[in-house]
């Protein structure tokens, strides 16, 4: 049996053992291991093993992503998510559907201190869905917001995602960070725009807030200046090449523990709570690399990647085609894998594809970090879905899953159109990144 | 039987607890380098090694609490649809090839660590034998397979014992 054969075998059981709901990273590890065995030779699996472990937890590279996620878990439990959300009200509450714009321009105020999508929509649920029924709010239109606003945490940096992006393929993080900019504030316009024609259609979904004056708003405002200078410091360092990636991380955490502290709002409980999500969260993702990583030299061997790159240049096909075929499969994996497990797995095969057709490898990140956006809001993984519903029945008691369902829609249509957008602008994305790199 | 499995559990507990004082060190450590460096251009020499000493230790330590809080994602797309009973047994299963995987995993990080003292492995500035490191790890997976192997033993004794 040739060792394409072998390998599209051991694809195929991988897939039939994911339906087991044994862990992604323990089946990847699992079949790239006897995979890599029956290929080469089992003692050179047995040594493979040990060494893609050891090689992944202790990756300087990858250091980034505990630091990441611990900066956002003391955002959260320091209270830093409430402040952004009741300067967002101050200005936006008083408007048709301005609650649910709030809560979308908070997900992504909040993404740039917190880089997980689950961990955003988490903390928006909490800090936004009480707000929103307490002013009258259809559910439909206030999970809907939380979950979709979710999202943006993963393409506004810092973002976990974009950092494995950048690792699995090389490309600079400070430059897949920067490039992310801009498509963040694009889909927050259009979740904006969305949660307003919404608001249009049938005002009693989204009611007026309170109103405030603007001395109240600017107070608000001014309150937040630590928490956009902690911010400020830690992308202007890395972008500027002051910092690593990792010391950007660092640096963010010590400032967000600092304005937390100083600002009385991080209990002990509260510190040692981050920590404990933070070890948990790290492990989880370290594991799912160092599975990725023995089942990605598996897929090497089989030859499958450049057999499916070499089929796929010898389709007589437009490559805009080619990107919307790429795009489709990444949309309907999204629908049933974890945005992290799924790119750790395809962007061995689709990233040399899309480099032979001549896409920017940046551009091709945002794009497919936007495209798993959409899967952790459809069913039936739909992770945002599932952590917001189980959020709001402990915060506003009864609610249900067809609710969140039908609310995000209008939001699955908005980020279709801004992925459209972006392909047919793809300066959004790379105009900053060719300005600053 | 009882004792053995409380002394894992409490292993974990005190495990976690190092993992998060690693975390913490990993942050403190790449804060002071860029401390210092930043205002008195005095970094902190080999400081990156360190970093990523607490680092390899943080997830190491942290291996036996992620099985605890069971943090690892998995597709739950058909098995929620099975009967409680069928979903036990498929657990058992996929648990058992889980436990074989991490004991061979720790069976060769061990073997590994051996090879890297034998061939005197330093690390690059520190020169530090970074096998230690190899053992630790290899001692974390030993926790972490046995207690995937204490789920399954569970399983068949019916008893979930009360630690």
């Amino acid at each position: 049996m040739s060792p394409t054969a072998i390998g599209i075998i051991g694809i195929l059981i991988m897939l039939a053992i994911f339906m087991t709901k044994m862990p992604v990273a323990y089946v990847m590890t699992l079949v790239g291991f006897v995979g890599f065995g029956i290929l080469i030779s089992f003692p050179a699996a047995l040594a493979l093993l040990p060494r893609n472990f050891y090689d992944s937890f202790s990756s300087y590279e990858l250091t980034t992503i505990p630091l990441f996620v611990l900066m956002g878990q003391l955002a959260f439990n320091g209270g830093i998510s409430r402040k952004l959300y009741n300067t967002a009200y101050n200005f936006l509450g008083n408007i048709k559907g301005g609650l649910a714009m709030a809560t979308v321009s908070t997900c992504t105020a909040f993404g740039a201190v917190c880089g997980s999508s689950p961990a955003t929509a988490a903390t928006m649920a909490t800090v936004g869905m009480p707000e929103m029924r307490r002013f009258g709010y259809a559910d439909s239109l206030s999970a809907g917001s939380v979950a979709s606003g979710g999202g943006l945490g993963m393409i506004m940096p810092p973002s976990v995602v974009l950092i494995i992006y950048g690792i699995l393929t090389e490309q600079s993080i400070g430059a897949l960070f920067v490039s992310g900019i801009f498509p963040a504030f694009l889909m927050t316009f259009l979740f904006i725009t969305c949660v307003y024609i919404t608001c249009r259609i049938d005002p009693t979904q989204g009611p007026r807030g309170e109103k405030f004056t603007l001395a109240q708003k600017m107070k608000s405002l001014l309150g937040l200046a630590d928490t956009l200078a902690v911010f400020a410091l830690v992308m202007s360092g890395l972008f500027y090449g002051f910092f690593t990636p990792t010391e950007s991380a660092a640096v963010g955490v010590f400032g967000v523990l600092s304005v937390s502290i100083i600002r009385r709002q991080l209990t002990w409980k509260g510190f040692v709570k981050s920590l404990y999500e933070t070890l948990q969260t790290s492990t989880m993702i370290l594991f799912l690399i160092g599975g990725a990583v023995v089942f990605g030299k598996f897929l090497a061997v089989t030859r499958i990647p450049f057999e499916v790159a070499t089929w796929v240049s010898g389709l007589d096909l437009p490559s805009f085609l080619i990107m919307g075929i790429i795009i489709f499969i990444y949309f309907i994996g999204g629908c049933f894998m974890d945005s992290l497990g799924l790119i750790m797995l395809t962007i061995p095969i689709f990233f040399p594809i899309v480099t032979n057709l001549g896409y920017d490898p940046i551009w091709f990140g945002i794009i497919i970090v936007l495209v798993t956006e959409m899967g952790v809001i459809t069913p039936p993984v739909g992770i945002n879905v599932y952590v917001v519903y189980g959020v709001s029945r402990g915060v506003v008691g009864d609610i249900s899953l067809e609710d969140i369902f039908r609310g995000i829609l209008p939001f699955l249509l908005a980020t279709v159109v801004g992925i459209i957008i972006l392909m047919i602008f793809p300066q959004i994305i790379l105009f900053l990144p060719h300005l600053m790199y | 039987m009882k004792l053995f499995w409380s002394f894992l559990v409490k292993m974990q507990d005190k495990m976690k607890i190092l993992g998060a004082i690693c975390l913490m060190g990993m942050c403190s450590v790449t804060c002071a380098d860029v401390f210092l460096r930043g205002v008195f251009n005095m970094p902190i020499y080999g400081s990156e090694e360190i970093a990523t000493i607490f680092a390899t230790l943080t997830i190491a330590f942290s291996l036996p609490y992620s099985h605890i809080k069971d943090v690892h994602i998995g597709v739950e797309l058909l098995v929620r649809l099975l009967s409680k009973k069928i979903q036990g047994i498929i657990r058992v299963i996929t648990q058992t090839f889980a436990f074989l995987l991490m004991a061979i995993i720790t069976w060769r990080m061990s073997t590994y660590a051996v090879t890297m003292s034998e061939s005197g492995v330093l690390s690059m500035n520190l020169e530090l034998p970074m096998y230690y490191l190899v053992h630790v790890l290899s001692f974390c997976f030993l926790i972490f397979s046995l207690l995937i192997l204490k789920d399954i033993i569970q399983f068949f004794t019916g008893v979930k014992e009360k630690i």
